[in-house]
Order: structure tokens, then C-alpha cells, then sequence
């Protein structure tokens, strides 16, 4: 009874454990419905575990293929860390373990070494003897193996052994292929995420260069690839194409241009030919010719895959992912590349046209700009106007003219044309007609302008009149030149007759033979000729001293150091034959500095202001010649005690051929002289004006630097 | 300025160039003629008024013949007192010449002060009477006016 009790409680012990595996076992199968929710390397141990349990076997394995029949993981159960570890590689199904994947059923025997497909044991491997194990098959797919060895309590694995192996070797079958099927359609997921995520970077991208790096980037991450390019045809104005090749590895971006398109020999430019994607496995089984694929001899490239960018029939370029051992190219990599060269041609076509409507953009830009500096850097004033004649745009000068801002405004209401012209411009249509008329412009602020209207019709690309644009040239500056010139013809030749006539006069009243001068009117007719022949000679000493001025001649100056009395001396024995009864007097500051002067042009300033000051002064009127130090520099000054001078008078005093109207007719003179003198001075690095309050003399002053 | 000497010509020097106008009443002088003297610029204000005495012969000496425009020249020599008085116009400008030709038949003009050229056209101006049509032709001083006007 004891004994019977006894065997009931160990009976009832093992079912329970029985009880207990089986529970286990039926969660497994739950799992493996599900598998993919469960991580199936955990799944796999699992059931490899459970069937060590359920087998009663001391070791148990199951080995997974991949899609060419080679082990890439091994889950064992009963084997120790240690001899674990002690296995040197995964099976690779040389020996028994090939035998069951290629006979796809199940092998039992007592021990393995008498099985004839046995190979042995690699070394360090737990010995094993008994043995039973099949495929994990599902249809026509072998997923791997499981097997077990050693059976506890027994010198074999039974019948029944081997159904329950066939039952969990069909599971694993299940899980693995739901787990495979789940895997694939994260990483569809996963991919169709990544490729939409990088076809909106793509997409936002204006350059095609930035484009083009992206999407190799991309393949190479996308793919897990070593080495990614991509090869771009440019077709040539010549009819000739060249390509682009942008080549990634690692994190090295490398980019080589103009590199002529290869022929149908290479693998890129088969594919460039047919428009067909190309995914080698392993390229050792390939023949290529030699030197045909230099990229890939270059870049060590055992596996490879190559689509097409941009349709079959004429690839606008290749994009191409590689690997530098063979069979690495992942499941699907032909179909993910595809899809990514659809989004990177969509993206390089949209960069390419935004980078041509960007350089138009740029260069219409440019134009414009180019065009307003020149509209605006006129010195013509420039109105455009619509059909209605209102002011569209202004430049510059016209804007200045018109004080306001008058966008809007009729233009006939800003800018009034005056003049009997002035019908005849307004009546005109101005969108309609072109023509020049030489008018009166009134301006907002009642200024009067003399002006050349020039006005135009603005006609859009149909040739329909838009507007009109109305060019208003400033004549002034213009009359001013053409008076200055009339005044400088005018007073050079009063100038040069009015001495010649006298000369003529005095000459031709001493030849006259019906009358004897006495001596005293001889010598007074000879001396006014000597006078006049001086003036002339004057004249004519002007105006080469001005043209030598004009040509650069101060930058012929000899300065040198030079005491102040020296000048002056120098400078009053010029003048000496013009100061008539004029007593002049000199009063130098005492311990004056030497200055840096060029004796010979400063003689000339200085007798020049000395005979100005006799020449405007009343006969007898005194002339003061002054110098004082007045640090950095020395001042000159030279006073009379003539009219003086008006404002305007001062304002001009030193322009070239200006003579005051006070004097110009009764005093002759060329108006050059003073214009001399300031050249003079300002080539020494002086200063020369006028100090005058008028009816009560003038003061000319100017300034000279201390010698060094 | 009025010389002595009833029965001497009496000749008006006008001139804008004072220097000038001394020599050439210097020269008529020692030729025996009376000699007036106005100053152009000093009697712009009220120039063209009647000389007394009567002169028989104007110089107008004009250096600076710019300064004086045809109509000024026309309107003096249509003046009542000088309307038959010979002119001499010494002065290098065609459009004064043009205008006293116009208006005058006794008119010498002279593009230079030669003199000679001066004395030996007032002579002859002098010594010619009036015509009796202010349109008779002119005495032109042969070699003394080669540009200038020519009456038709």
C-alpha cells in the first residue's frame, strides 16, 4: 500500500510537472500565434527549452537559416555558459544538421557517431550520443532545425519523441514565419516612414547639389549600406552627356564631375542602357570585364544594388548602394532603393527647376537693380506716368524736384511746363507719342527749371501702350558752359584788341608824315605802346599758366625754404611798374618762419595781388603788405583801400574769366589772375580769400606751411 | 571839350576807350580840326542828346563794340541833330556796320585805328557835301573797309 501510495505520489508529482510543461508549452503556442508581439529570439529559446523538457533530452538546439541556407543563429538548451562559449562557430550544416535540412525530415539514431551523414564534433564540443532532429519547415521553406540529444532514461528518442519534436518543429516553422512576417512588415513600415521622411527633406531642398547629397545619405543609411552614389547625366549643349558621380562612404562625401557616361560594359551603365534595377548578391559570380567598374574596384564592392533614376527609357541618372562582402544586400533593398531614386528624381527635377527659376530670379534681379542705379544715378529727372497720366515712379532727380512724395499725382500738376511749348506737351498723349521740346519746367516749390523734355510711350510685350515716360534734362549746366564760353571768347579777344588797336593807334599817328611830333609825345606814343605790348604779353602769360595749371603744371613746383621777406621783395619788383602813385608799405611780424614755397610761382601770387590792389584802389590810395606767423603756417595778407567787394563778388572772385560788372568795362583785366594765384597757393598746401566789407577796402590773405 | 575856331570843322569823338579817344583828337587837332570829346560811358544816361555846337563829322570809336547793339547805333543816328551828319565808325563788328549802312548814306566804317586811314576818311567826308538824299552812296575809303557793308 505504502509502496503503491508511494508510486501515486511520484506519479502525481510527475503529472503535475507533465501539467505544469504542458501549460508553458500551450502559453508558447499563444506566443507563436502572436509571434512578433513576443521578440523571437526569446520565442525560439523558449520553445527550444520546452522541447529539451518535453524530449526528456540532455541538450536540445535550434538552428535558424537564412534565405541561402546558412545558419545565422543557434538557441540551446542544457548546454552549460561555459561550453557554450567552448563551440569555436555556429553549424554549418556539413555534417548531420545539413542532412535533416536537406532531406527535410526527421533523423533519430542511438548515437551520432554511427549516423552516416555524421561528420564528428567540432573540438571543445560537449560529446553527445543519442539524437533526434528535423526540420522547422513550413511549405516549401526550411527556416532551420531543431534537434535534441542524449534522451533521459531511455538509450534513444522514441516515436512518440520524434512526433512531439515534428509538433514543435512545426511551431517553430509558425513562429519564425510570423515573426519573419511581422519583422517585414515593421520594417515596410518603418521604411515607408523613412522614405516619406526623406522625400519631405528631399522635396525641401532648393539646390540639386543638396539633393543629390541627401539622397545618397539616405541610401547608405537607409539600406545599411558601406557605399552609396549616385551617377547624374548632364546632356551636354553638344549633344555629348557627361556624369556626376557623388559617392558616400562611411561619412566621406566625394564628388566627380564631367566623367564621360559608361558604356553597356559596366554595371552603371547597363543600367544607365536599359533602364533596368540591378541587385548582385555576390559579384565573384559575376564575369565583369576588367576596368569596366572602376568605382567598385576602387570601393572593394562585393554586393551591390543599382536603380535606375528617373524612368526606363532614358535614366536621367543611377543610384547605387554597396557592400564589401558578399550577400549583404538586405531582403527587399532593390524595391526600397527604387523607391527612394522615385522620390530623389521627383526632388533633383523640382531643385532643378527651382535653381532655374532661381538663377532667372537672380538675374532678372540683377537687371533691375542694375537698371534702378542707372534710372537713379541720372542726372536727368525721370517721371514714369500711367494711362491717366499720373506719376507711377520717380528717380532721384526727380524726386528731389519734386520736394514730395507724389506717386499718384498727375504729372501735369507736379512738374508744370511753361513756355508757349507748354500746350502743345500737354495736349500731347504721352502714353501714345514721343518727342523733345526745350521748356520751362515749374517745379512744387515755384523754382522755374529750363529743361529738355524728352517724353516716350512705355508699351508692354503686346506693344499696348502702358504709360509714358518723360525725361526732363536740366539745361542750366549746359548754359552755363555756353555762357562762360561767350564770356571767355568775348573777353579774350577785348582783351587782346583793345592793346592791339592802341598799339596800331600810337604806331600809325607816329608814321604819319604830315606831322612832326615833339620828343616828349614820341616817347609818351612809344611808352603806351610798351604798355599795351605788355599787356598783351600778360595776357597771353596767363593763359599758358593757367593751361600749365590745367595740364598738372603744379606738380612741377620747387618748393624750398624761404624767408617771407624774401617773397615779398621778389614780388613787389614784379608788380613795381604797376603801382603807379600807390605807396605800399610792408609790415612783417618779427622772427617769422621760413616757409616752403616755390619762389618764382609765389613772386607771381604776390604781385599779382599787389597790382589788383593799385589796380582797383584810387590813384594814391595806400597798399599794406602784412605777415604773421599764425602756428602751424604763415599768413600773407595784402590791403587796399578800394571799393571792396560785394557778396557776390566774393563768392566769385577766384573762378577762372569772372570779372566783376563794376569793373569789367572800365578796368581791363582777364579774370585769370586771381584764379591763378588760388592754384597756386593750394598746390603749396594753402589756403587764399578775401576779406572785404564794401566801400572800405579789401584784405586778400593766404596761407603757406613752415618749411620742415 | 570844345576847341576854339569858329570856322573849323567841328569833329565828335565818341568812344568807349578814353586812351583812345585823347589820340585821336590829339591827331585831328594837330590837323587843324575842332575836336568834341564825349565819353560813351559816362553819358550812357542821357548820350544822343544834341551836341552844340553842331558837329560836322561823328568818330565813334568803339573798342568794346559788344557793349553796344545795333539799335543803340540806328537810334543815334536817326536822331533829329545827326541825322545829316557824316559818320565815321571805327569798330571790328560787322553788325554795327550793317546797321549804320542801313540807315545812313555818309558813313565810313573802319575795322581798325590806323590813323591815317582815320584822318584821310574825315577828310573826305569833310570835304563832300551832303548829298541830298540820305540814300546816296557812300564814301567808302578804298583798301580801309574791304569787309565791311557796301551799299546797293
Amino acid at each position: 500500500m505504502g509502496h503503491v501510495q508511494s508510486e501515486t505520489t511520484e506519479e502525481l508529482a510527475w503529472l503535475r510537472a507533465e501539467n505544469r510543461l504542458l501549460r508553458r508549452y500551450l502559453g508558447t503556442l499563444g506566443d507563436i500565434a502572436l509571434a512578433g508581439e513576443l521578440p523571437l529570439p526569446d520565442l525560439l529559446q523558449r520553445i527550444v527549452e520546452i522541447a529539451r523538457e518535453l524530449l526528456h533530452a540532455r541538450y536540445a538546439a535550434l538552428g535558424v537559416l537564412d534565405g541561402h541556407g546558412r545558419v545565422t543563429a543557434l538557441y540551446t538548451a542544457g548546454l552549460s555558459a561555459e561550453e557554450r562559449a567552448a563551440i569555436p562557430h555556429l553549424p554549418v550544416g556539413a555534417g548531420l544538421l545539413g542532412y535533416i535540412i536537406r532531406e527535410r525530415r526527421i533523423v533519430r539514431c542511438r548515437r551520432i557517431a554511427d549516423h552516416p551523414a555524421s561528420v564528428g564534433f567540432p573540438p571543445n564540443h560537449p560529446v553527445m550520443t543519442s539524437f533526434i532532429g528535423g526540420p522547422i519547415a513550413r511549405g516549401e521553406v526550411v527556416y532551420g532545425n531543431l534537434y535534441l540529444t542524449d534522451r533521459i532514461g531511455a538509450e534513444e528518442f522514441s516515436p512518440e519523441d520524434a512526433e512531439l519534436l515534428d509538433l514543435l518543429a512545426r511551431q517553430s516553422a509558425v513562429a519564425i514565419e510570423n515573426a519573419q512576417r511581422f519583422a517585414r512588415a515593421r520594417r515596410e513600415e518603418q521604411t515607408t516612414r523613412a522614405l516619406f521622411e526623406i522625400g519631405k527633406a528631399l522635396s525641401a531642398l532648393a539646390e540639386p547639389r543638396a539633393v543629390i547629397e541627401t539622397a545618397v545619405r539616405a541610401a547608405l543609411d537607409l539600406l545599411g549600406a558601406e557605399v552609396a552614389g549616385l551617377a547624374l547625366r548632364e546632356d551636354e549643349p553638344s549633344g555629348a552627356a557627361r556624369i556626376s558621380w557623388a559617392v558616400l562612404r562611411g561619412s566621406l562625401f566625394h564628388l566627380r564631375e564631367g566623367a564621360p557616361v559608361p558604356a553597356g560594359g559596366s554595371l552603371v551603365g547597363q543600367v544607365f542602357e536599359t533602364g533596368i534595377p540591378l541587385v548582385l548578391d555576390d559579384l565573384s559570380t559575376r564575369e565583369l570585364t576588367a576596368g569596366t567598374n572602376p568605382l567598385l574596384d576602387q570601393e572593394g564592392i562585393a554586393s551591390l544594388v543599382l536603380v535606375p533614376l528617373g524612368g526606363e527609357a532614358r535614366p536621367r541618372g543611377v543610384l547605387m548602394v554597396g557592400w564589401r562582402t558578399p550577400g549583404a544586400v538586405p531582403d527587399g533593398a532593390g524595391e526600397i532603393l527604387a523607391r527612394l531614386a522615385d522620390r530623389v528624381a521627383i526632388a533633383l527635377a523640382q531643385a532643378e527647376l527651382r535653381a532655374r527659376e532661381q538663377a532667372a530670379l537672380r538675374q532678372s534681379e540683377t537687371e533691375r537693380l542694375s537698371l534702378e542705379a542707372i534710372f537713379d544715378s541720372l542726372r536727368d529727372a525721370i517721371v514714369t506716368t500711367d494711362l491717366a497720366e499720373r506719376v507711377v515712379r520717380l528717380n532721384h532727380q526727380a524726386a528731389r524736384w519734386a520736394g514730395a512724395d507724389v506717386t499718384g499725382r498727375p504729372i501735369s500738376e507736379v512738374f508744370r511746363l511753361l513756355s508757349e511749348k507748354e500746350e502743345h506737351a500737354r495736349s500731347r498723349a504721352p502714353a501714345s507719342r514721343a518727342g523733345e521740346d526745350d521748356v520751362v519746367l515749374m517745379l512744387p516749390s515755384g523754382e522755374q527749371i529750363p529743361v529738355e523734355h524728352i517724353s516716350a510711350p512705355i508699351r508692354d510685350a503686346t506693344g499696348e501702350v502702358r504709360g509714358a515716360v518723360h525725361v526732363f534734362r536740366d539745361l542750366r549746366p549746359q548754359r552755363e558752359v555756353e555762357q562762360l564760353k561767350a564770356n571767355i571768347i568775348s573777353l579774350v579777344s577785348h582783351e587782346l584788341r583793345t592793346p592791339l588797336s592802341h598799339i596800331k593807334g600810337y604806331a600809325s599817328s607816329l608814321l604819319q608824315p604830315d606831322v612832326e611830333w615833339d620828343p616828349e609825345t614820341q616817347r609818351d606814343f612809344i611808352a603806351s605802346i610798351e604798355r599795351q605790348a605788355d599787356r598783351l604779353a600778360r595776357l597771353i602769360s596767363d593763359l599758358l599758366e593757367i593751361s600749365r595749371l590745367d595740364a598738372g603744371g603744379t606738380a612741377r613746383l620747387e618748393p624750398v625754404a624761404v624767408a617771407p621777406a624774401t617773397l615779398i621783395e621778389r614780388g613787389l619788383r614784379q608788380a613795381e611798374p604797376f603801382l603807379g602813385n600807390h605807396p605800399v608799405t610792408v609790415d612783417l611780424a618779427p622772427d617769422l618762419p621760413l616757409v616752403r614755397a616755390d619762389p618764382s610761382h609765389l613772386e607771381r601770387v604776390l604781385s599779382n595781388l599787389v597790382e589788383n590792389a593799385a589796380k582797383y584802389s584810387p590813384d594814391g590810395a595806400p597798399i599794406r603788405i602784412s605777415v604773421t606767423y599764425d602756428p602751424p603756417q604763415v599768413t600773407f595778407a595784402v590791403a587796399d583801400r578800394g571799393p571792396g567787394l560785394t557778396a557776390d563778388e566774393k563768392a566769385h572772385l577766384f573762378e577762372r574769366f569772372y570779372r566783376s560788372p563794376r569793373v569789367k568795362h572800365r578796368t581791363p583785366g582777364t579774370g585769370l589772375g586771381l584764379a591763378i594765384c588760388k592754384e597756386i597757393i593750394q598746390a603749396h598746401g594753402g589756403q587764399i580769400w578775401a576779406e572785404s566789407v564794401e566801400g572800405h577796402g579789401s584784405t586778400f590773405r593766404f596761407t603757406l606751411p613752415l618749411a620742415d | 571839350m570844345t576847341d576854339d575856331g569858329a570856322n573849323r570843322p567841328v569833329i565828335l569823338v565818341i568812344s568807349d576807350d578814353p586812351e583812345m579817344a585823347r589820340l585821336i583828337s590829339l591827331n585831328l587837332r594837330r590837323r587843324g580840326f575842332a575836336v568834341e570829346q564825349a565819353d560813351l560811358l559816362r553819358t550812357r544816361s542821357d548820350r544822343w542828346t544834341p551836341v552844340r555846337p553842331r558837329p560836322d563829322l561823328i568818330i565813334l570809336n568803339l573798342e568794346n563794340p559788344e557793349r553796344i547793339s545795333p539799335t543803340e547805333i540806328q537810334d543815334l543816328s536817326a536822331r533829329p541833330w545827326a541825322r545829316a551828319i557824316p559818320f565815321i565808325l571805327v569798330a571790328e563788328s560787322p553788325p554795327l556796320w550793317q546797321a549804320l549802312a542801313n540807315l545812313r548814306a555818309r558813313v565810313t566804317v573802319m575795322r581798325g585805328t590806323d590813323m591815317g586811314a582815320i584822318l584821310s576818311a574825315a577828310r573826305a567826308l569833310l570835304q563832300k557835301p551832303p548829298p541830298s538824299s540820305p540814300l546816296s552812296p557812300a564814301i567808302i575809303l578804298p583798301g580801309e573797309v574791304t569787309d565791311g557793308p557796301r551799299p546797293e
